[in-house]
């Protein structure tokens, strides 16, 4: 399939300004009369960014690191001035894009209420819409709750309603920013299965995230620090130390403790085999099967 | 003068609109320790905070700390009030001055403290959360970023330097900087001898700092009450339905099947470091044996409590706090079973003209016998079954009793000759009461009814308005909009007024504020309310709300008038019929 391999997004040297309200305190008088006036602000510089149909991608970076702003350029959303060359595929369908608080951004009073909303604006024919929004709610786990009243749903159900409506309206492209932040881990459990199920269904994903314990090995990871892309690459480059610092570091993040604990045993002398494993079951099998290899040599 | 006693809760209830989220919960929380309350989203850890900071009234129930009750008859302590700080979640958008230094001078206030005592700890307080005095002290704090405001409200808090922080998710939108400046903000307070209790989802961050942790499910406290965190640290690891567990657990958990033996700690969990050099030790020195050999107990039973609680008087509190009496009664879900009709369960119109036929037979009353007679029909066909409904109303329904009652006594009142007359006051009486069954009846419409179903009612009825270009169409997302944004403006003015009551130390009853507070905080209200609705409008566009650009909407709910919606109406025409013939 060359759908596959097209371009959804494509980015060359792209800039992002937004006007921003400025205020100054008039200096040596010390008066309390502020002066406001609007300046251009640049909060992305020079994006290089392909994003392939049906790919999975991770935006990470720190607070004011301009992920957001790369994620609601993505989504076509506001109206910064912007230089460069940006390109969506063509015949491509717009990009939702979810945010952290679902609360602002459900209408209807049941999650299936809200789906037939958005859909309804969205101008799709009533008879399709029942068999869409059944099958969004089986892949967001949402089939018990959808009638519902979202009021009396935890936050993680809110989240999977808000991204339910986005599956029914059957967009080839979901961004989905900092989705867990407010929610536990058994919630951010069943957001990150709904996806990756909507993704193995053949969905582009672009998750920006700070929590790093979400990547896993083979995903793909663009960190960004104060507006540039960083890093562009696979999670284990992400975390490899090959000069100094490693990528994750260079963005001012945190690794993770399975990751900690991978540079401690390199420091100590244990290569191990994946070199860098990211979850606790596949570092425990590395370790084991290291374990193992040496079993032999000794008497 | 600061006391070393532990913050007590005994048989703690709080009702939230009506319904129980509190329910029976008793702990003993340990002074000069760090607990943790945690739970699922929806458990109600924000309430018990809430409440413990006396920003909630609870329904029963003591709170008291060292020998001081937070409730004294209808009015909170002070003494209590004074030893403790809080900071309520999203707590970065509290600010209601025009600059940094001014905020600190509100919160320091109650501790009425010298200028200068005030102006050094600004400084210190700042330059703890790593904020520099000299640039931000004169900033507006409206005007600094998520980040910094998350920091400021935490600088806030030390600067007042409670004896006891309560906090609520003090780790959401702080990054890692952020986040170590928390943590030592934390153990500089505890080893000063100061008590933390905080609600947390975040674990990786806060378990390892913290001495003891409080398991909340449903409103009451989950087993044994208080326990030491790495008791709880290995009751975690050791279940196997607690779903995912933070990284380290896993990986030890992960370890340990893989038959890998590690030592003992008598942390949560070990560092990285020693992590690596314990593996290290096992991997390189050629000790095969333990790897080879499975089944090792380290990790998931260490030692059952760490010196750190045991050699403290607190241990008392802490099997106290295990009482099996306790644990009996958590163990009853507090939520009731009522029956909820779904709300597209009737037409909207089948409910409005049976609602219109009902209301008409009330009214249509010319005695108090018919006035009896519609109040049992009504009890017997709207209010028992769709309680629920009308429960959430009760302060309301209260008020409007009280204030019949005022205008009934007044209705006697002769001016031409000083007397009192009991003929208008019977008269009074009986139209009001009259009134108010319509009106109660009349309150569970808007739960049978969703905003949307009852557009399309309209437009369904009404449709032929359009000839006359009238725009129904357009009142579609409107109608529904308005109706998502009431209770957002209800939630976001308690929100602001338990911030207020937090910080300004005040001793009247939560909700109630003073005036002088009112005019403070109605302006940053207003700019919360735009923040909102921005946020929304933002939200509703990113999910393709006016994406389609001209493309007339299509219809995907039409209401259909079905046997149920034919029954309900003859029901309360039969009703309508008996009333107007009595």
């Amino acid at each position: 399939m060359n759908f596959l391999h097209r371009n959804r997004w494509k980015l060359e040297s792209v800039d992002l300004f937004v006007q921003a309200a400025v205020m100054h305190k008039s200096g040596a008088g010390g008066e309390r009369q502020p002066l406001i006036h609007t300046r251009e602000h640049q909060l992305l510089f020079n994006i290089d960014l392909s994003i392939k149909s049906g790919e999975w991608v991770f935006i990470v970076g720190t607070n004011g690191s301009g992920k957001s702003t790369l994620a609601r350029l993505l989504a076509g959303l506001g109206q910064p001035r912007v230089s460069g060359v940006m390109t969506s595929a063509t015949g491509a369908s717009f990009a939702p894009l979810v945010t952290q608080n679902p609360e602002a951004a459900l209408v209807g009073m049941t999650p299936e209420e809200d789906a037939i909303l958005l859909l309804e604006q969205l101008a799709v024919p009533p008879e399709e819409m029942a068999s869409r929004i059944d099958a969004a709610m089986r892949i967001t786990g949402l089939t018990e709750w959808m009638k519902q009243p979202i009021a009396q749903l935890s936050g993680g159900q809110k989240q999977l309603a808000a991204i339910a409506g986005c599956i029914a309206s059957e967009a080839d492209a979901l961004i989905v920013d900092e989705p867990t932040a407010m929610l536990d881990p058994h919630a951010s459990t069943a957001v990150m299965a709904a996806l990756r199920e909507l993704h193995r269904r053949g969905t582009t994903i672009v998750w920006v995230t700070q929590r790093l314990e979400e990547l896993i090995e083979g995903d793909r990871v663009v960190a960004m620090k104060d507006g540039r892309i960083t890093f562009d690459g696979s999670t284990e480059h992400f975390y490899i130390r090959s000069s100094k610092k490693s990528p994750c570091e260079e963005a001012g993040l945190d690794a993770t403790y399975v990751v900690e604990t991978v540079w401690e045993l390199q420091q100590s002398g244990v290569a191990l085999e994946p070199p860098m494993p990211l979850t606790a079951s596949s570092l425990a099998k590395a370790v084991s099967s290291y374990a193992q290899q040496r079993q032999p040599a000794c008497p | 003068m600061r006391s070393n006693g532990s913050l007590h809760v005994h048989d703690l209830s709080v009702l939230v609109d009506g319904k129980t989220i509190v329910n029976a919960l008793s702990a003993a929380f340990p002074a000069g320790r760090i607990t943790l309350i945690v739970g699922h989203n929806g458990a109600g850890k924000s309430t018990v905070l809430e409440t413990l900071a006396g920003l909630r009234e609870p329904a029963g129930g003591i709170i008291q700390l060292a020998d001081q009750q937070l409730w004294l008859k209808k009015k909170l302590n002070k003494e209590y009030l004074m030893q403790i700080g809080v900071s309520l979640q999203q707590s970065s958008a509290q600010w209601f001055l025009s600059t940094v230094a001014d905020e600190f001078r509100y919160s320091m206030r109650p501790y009425q403290l010298s200028g200068e005592e005030m102006n050094a700890r600004m400084e210190d307080a700042l330059a703890a959360v790593g904020l520099e005095s000299e640039r931000f002290l004169e900033r507006d704090p409206k005007t600094l970023s998520g980040g910094q405001q998350r920091r400021l409200s935490l600088a806030m808090l030390a600067a007042c330097q409670p004896q006891w922080l309560l906090l609520d998710e003090p780790t959401a939108g702080l990054d890692a900087d952020g986040i170590q400046q928390l943590c030592v903000l934390l153990m500089k307070h505890r080893a000063a001898g100061g008590s933390a209790i905080i609600v947390a989802h975040d674990l990786e961050v806060l378990l390892p700092i913290s001495d003891a942790v409080l398991e909340i499910d449903n409103g009451s406290a989950v087993s044994i009450g208080i326990r030491p965190a790495v008791q709880y640290a290995a009751s975690l690891a050791a279940s196997t339905d607690s779903g995912p567990l933070p990284q380290p657990l896993e990986t030890a958990a992960f370890l340990h099947q893989a038959g890998i033996k590690l030592p003992a700690s008598d942390e949560a969990w070990m560092e990285p470091k020693a992590l690596a050099a314990a593996l290290t030790q096992q991997l390189l020195s050629g000790d095969h044996h333990a790897v080879a050999q499975s089944g090792s107990q380290a990790i998931v039973n260490p030692p059952d409590r760490p010196d750190s609680i045991t050699d403290s008087e607190d241990a008392a509190v802490l099997i106290t706090a295990a009482n099996p009496s306790i644990q009996h009664t958590n163990r009853q879900a507090p939520r009731s079973n009522t029956r909820v009709i779904p709300s597209d369960r009737f037409d909207p119109r089948a409910v409005v003209l049976s609602y219109l036929l009902f209301a008409t037979g009330i009214l249509l009353q010319q005695n108090w016998w018919g006035l009896l007679v519609a109040t049992l029909f009504a009890s017997a066909f709207v209010w028992w079954p769709l309680r629920y409904t009308i429960t959430p109303w009760r302060n309301a329904i209260i008020l409007y009793i009280r204030m019949v009652i005022v205008f009934i006594l007044f209705a006697g009142i002769k001016l031409t000759s000083i007397g009192y007359d009991w003929h208008p006051v019977v008269e009074t009486g009986f139209r009001l009461s009259k009134l108010l069954v319509v009106m109660v009846t009349g309150l569970p419409i808007a739960a049978l009814v969703t905003p949307i179903r009852l557009q399309r009612a309209i437009e369904q009825s009404l449709g032929w308005l359009r000839k006359i270009k009238l725009p129904i169409d357009a009142l579609a997302l409107t109608v529904a909009l308005i109706f998502r944004f009431l209770p957002m403006i209800k939630q976001e003015w308690e929100r602001f007024v338990r911030i207020a009551h937090a910080r300004g130390k005040s001793t009247t009853r939560p909700g109630k504020l003073p005036a002088r507070m009112l005019y403070a905080i109605t302006a940053p209200f207003m700019l919360a309310m735009l923040r909102g609705a921005d946020e929304m409008t933002d939200a509703l566009e990113a999910r393709g709300y006016g994406r389609m650009g001209g493309s007339t909407p299509t219809r995907g709910i039409v209401l259909r008038w079905s046997i149920s919606d034919s029954k309900l109406t003859v029901v309360f025409g039969i009703l309508f019929a008996i009333l107007y013939w009595l």
